[in-house]
């Protein structure tokens, strides 16, 4: 079995590899041909297109694969009738909406089952539910001395972006929009953050208000791609917004009580009681964070409307004890209060904090049940596997 | 063995707004107690009426009674009962209560009965320890015994309610327009979302205080809205314009009804194909609207968090089929789909009443098993026990 592997800077490559080699060691026979990849080159991209589809005949792969969707990927696989395996971590995926999408050379894994759920209900299929792994073996691998637990370890955790970098998107509109609209927003950012499990951002962002946005920020439909304005603007620049906020609001809010680590590249965020770790290197270090915290805790994107987010899977794949806002799909394969814990306000957080730091062997035992779990279950090798089952069947 | 019951004397006031009143009062004097059920006034204010007290005072004086009863809460009378020292029990069948402030609740003559869990909760984390939840109730007996007139009120759909003129859109009118644009968010959020109540939560004393800010830059005699007022005014807005769009929308396609006491020219131009009937009273003909129509709407009050609307429970008391909004206790004592049907957004509310109205035997049995959960589980005797469970 030949596998073409569309290699960009992208999570995971690495355990990809390492999972080839571990399913290899068992008696399977994979070749995963490495296909330096720049991810940033439009959909429609004739050079690459043209010289991708002479490397395809030349490699004749058994199916390409890629992290992510990329267009022009599907356009060469279509013209040289080889199927074209793509699995999504990431959520928002404009690219999703490329007319591509339906290319029967397609297999598109989504790790969000609202994003399944949105295109399989539309009638494609090319889509397919496929939650995201954890490198467990990697992770196993790692010994924890004292001296990384001074360097890395605490009470609490926090792993991710604040979303607040200069001109962001919001920041760009925000400055331009009538009293009216940032009001609106704000009341409809406000509103989105008081539930959990649900999005009401994209329907309801009035057209006046969308056109004064789009105005102000130029973004636009791809001419090639269904996706909406109401889509682009209530993913990119609403709930990314809301993300921010909340994530600064709860590590402050949690900083008043305890003591934080936040491993974040907005290096100017300052809170009381937060220690502002900087940037930190995702395979290299921040499993040496999820296996010396206390409590990691994990505050998705709000865009990930039901998926389990790529952090929580590493946070448990790590044995990190994980504490995190709700996530429906998490239901599907773990069992809250046994293998993990979600707060469902942010007073529930701060209940759950107390309770949690004080009672430290029920933690361990989530954490260790946890990771048993995704050790069992969510692993990079499995991955491979349903996706190899899938894509020749 | 039998057990002893006390018949107890009870005195009630009707403040006439109760729609409970009379059967409260059926149920109470069948189970052996001594009611007399004085009529009064709306009182201007529910916190002092120097009339009413002085003649509820010399009531109390003259007469020996056991205990004060009356549906919904109303701090005159509690004031009256506490220097009187006599139990005052009450039974909430408004959500959320209208009352701006908890005053008096707390005296140790009252027991408070809210029948939304939500109301109960809210006031108990308030520091009360004199109240309860307790679900509201049919009387089956009395409605299986009224006669449809079925030319009159056969139909297939009907919704039987207020349409909530808010005060929002007035109140909005002096805002900036930031405020402006934040209350449109709200509204169009809560519109959104069926089983989470969030205005309370987004619409904050901070923003209320802006609010008041801007007014009174306008002029020093304007008037100051408090947090409860403006959120109110927001919610009765949301539901105003979930009662108009499912009214609007049905009205297209199928032959609705709506029955309430007045709509103006505006609002018949938004649901021009529905067919206005004016009000029916709720003892005699409110039955006859439920059993004659196919389907009987209930978009329950957002405000409303989490309670079984009165409205619910005599749909189905008549032997009507009940299209309600979700509401989290109607899910936990009646299966949706079984009992009676939900619906969890506008689209939704639209093609089930669609689906209903053309399976027949389908809509027939939820009718029937959604009255056989009210004889068993909101019967009248069931509740007064536990109204009058302490002092008896």
């Amino acid at each position: 079995m030949k596998i073409l592997f569309m290699d960009w800077k992208s999570y995971g490559n690495e355990d990809i590899v390492a999972a080839v080699q571990n399913l290899n060691s068992k008696g399977n026979k994979i070749e995963l041909k490495m296909y330096p990849f720049d991810n940033h080159i439009v959909n429609d991209d004739k050079n690459f297109i043209g010289s991708f589809s002479e490397d395809l005949r030349k490699e004749a792969p058994d199916f390409v694969m890629s992290f992510n969707y990329h267009p022009a990927v599907s356009v060469a696989c279509n013209n040289e009738g080889i199927k074209y395996a793509a699995w999504v971590y990431d959520n928002p995926s404009l690219r999703l909406f490329s007319y591509t999408a339906i290319n029967p050379c397609n297999y598109i894994f989504l790790f969000d089952s609202q994003v399944y759920e949105l295109f399989a209900s539309q009638g494609f299929k090319t889509v397919y539910y496929l939650p995201l792994a954890a490198a467990v073996d990697r992770y196993d691998s790692i010994r924890i001395t004292d001296t990384d637990r001074q360097k890395w370890g605490g009470k609490i955790s926090f792993v991710g972006s604040l979303y607040n970098e200069d001109h962001n998107y919001y920041e760009q509109i925000e400055e331009k929009l009538s009293d009216y609209s940032r009001g609106y927003l704000e009341g409809l950012m406000r509103s989105q953050m008081e539930i959990a499990g649900m999005d009401i951002v994209e329907k309801s962002i009035p057209k006046a208000v969308l056109k004064e946005m789009s105005d102000i920020l130029g973004a636009k439909p791809a001419y090639d791609g269904v996706e909406t304005y109401e889509y682009i603007y209530s993913n990119y620049v609403i709930n990314r917004k809301i993300t921010s906020i909340e994530r600064t609001e709860i590590i402050s809010m949690i900083g008043e009580k305890y003591p934080v680590n936040l491993f974040t590249k907005d290096r100017e965020f300052v809170a009381k009681g937060v220690t502002n770790r900087g940037l930190i290197d995702y395979y290299n270090d921040m499993p040496y964070v999820f296996k010396t915290s206390g409590i990691n805790l994990n505050i998705t994107l709000r865009s990930i409307q039901r998926g389990i987010p790529l952090r929580a899977m590493d946070i448990m794949g790590c044995g990190g004890f994980l504490l995190t806002n709700y996530q429906e799909d998490m239901l599907q394969f773990f069992e809250p209060g046994v293998d993990y814990v979600y707060y469902e306000s942010r007073a529930d957080l701060m209940d759950k904090i107390a309770y949690f730091l004080e009672h430290e062997d029920e933690r361990r035992a989530i954490a260790k049940r946890g990771h048993a779990k995704v050790k069992a279950d969510h692993t990079y090798e499995q991955r491979l596997e349903t996706i190899i089952e899938t894509v020749m069947d | 063995m039998f057990g002893i019951i006390t018949y107890m004397n009870i005195l009630l006031y009707d403040f006439l707004n109760s729609y409970i009143q009379y059967d409260l009062l059926y149920f109470l004097r069948k189970m052996g107690h001594k009611c007399n059920n004085i009529k009064a006034d709306n009182p201007a204010d529910k916190y002092y009426d120097e009339k009413f007290m002085r003649e509820m005072h010399h009531e109390l004086e003259h007469n020996s009674y056991d205990l004060v009863l009356t549906t919904n809460f109303w701090p005159l009378v509690s004031k009256v009962c506490k220097e009187k020292d006599i139990p005052y029990v009450s039974w909430f069948f408004d959500s959320p209560p209208n009352l701006p402030t908890a005053e008096c609740m707390e005296y140790e003559c009252n027991t408070i009965y809210f029948f939304a869990r939500a109301d109960y909760e809210t006031y108990k984390a308030m520091g009360l320890e004199n109240v309860q939840y307790l679900p509201l109730a049919v009387n089956t007996e009395r409605l299986a015994g009224i006669k449809t007139n079925h030319g009159k009120y056969d139909c297939e759909i009907s919704f039987v309610g207020k349409l909530y003129q808010s005060m929002l859109p007035a109140l909005k009118s002096h805002m900036t327009d930031y405020q402006k644009g934040f209350l449109d968010a709200v509204v169009n959020a809560q519109m959104g979302v069926y089983g989470g109540y969030i205005i309370d939560d987004v619409v904050t004393e901070e923003f209320t205080e802006g609010v008041r800010q801007q007014y009174r830059s306008l002029s020093e005699k304007a008037i100051q809205v408090s947090q409860k007022e403006l959120t109110w005014a927001v919610a009765s807005y949301v539901t105003h314009l979930e009662r108009m769009t499912i009214l609007r929308l049905l009205g297209k396609k199928y032959d609705t009804r709506l029955y309430t006491y007045e709509l103006s020219d505006a609002e018949k131009k938004i649901i021009p194909d529905v067919k206005f009937c004016g009000s029916v009273n709720y003892l005699e003909e409110m039955p006859q609207v439920f059993y004659a129509s196919k389907i009987n709407l209930c978009p329950v009050l957002k405000a409303n968090r989490s309670g079984i609307p009165l409205r619910a429970l005599d749909i189905m008391g008549c032997g009507g089929f009940l299209l309600s909004s979700y509401q989290s206790e109607l899910a936990e004592y009646f299966q949706d789909g079984t009992e009676c049907v939900m619906y969890y957004s506008m689209e939704d509310a639209i093609a089930k009443a669609g689906y209903y109205l053309s399976h027949e035997d389908e809509r027939a049995a939820i009718a029937a098993a959604g009255l056989d959960k009210i004889k068993r589980n909101f019967n009248y005797e069931d509740r007064i026990k536990v109204l009058l469970g302490d002092y008896q």
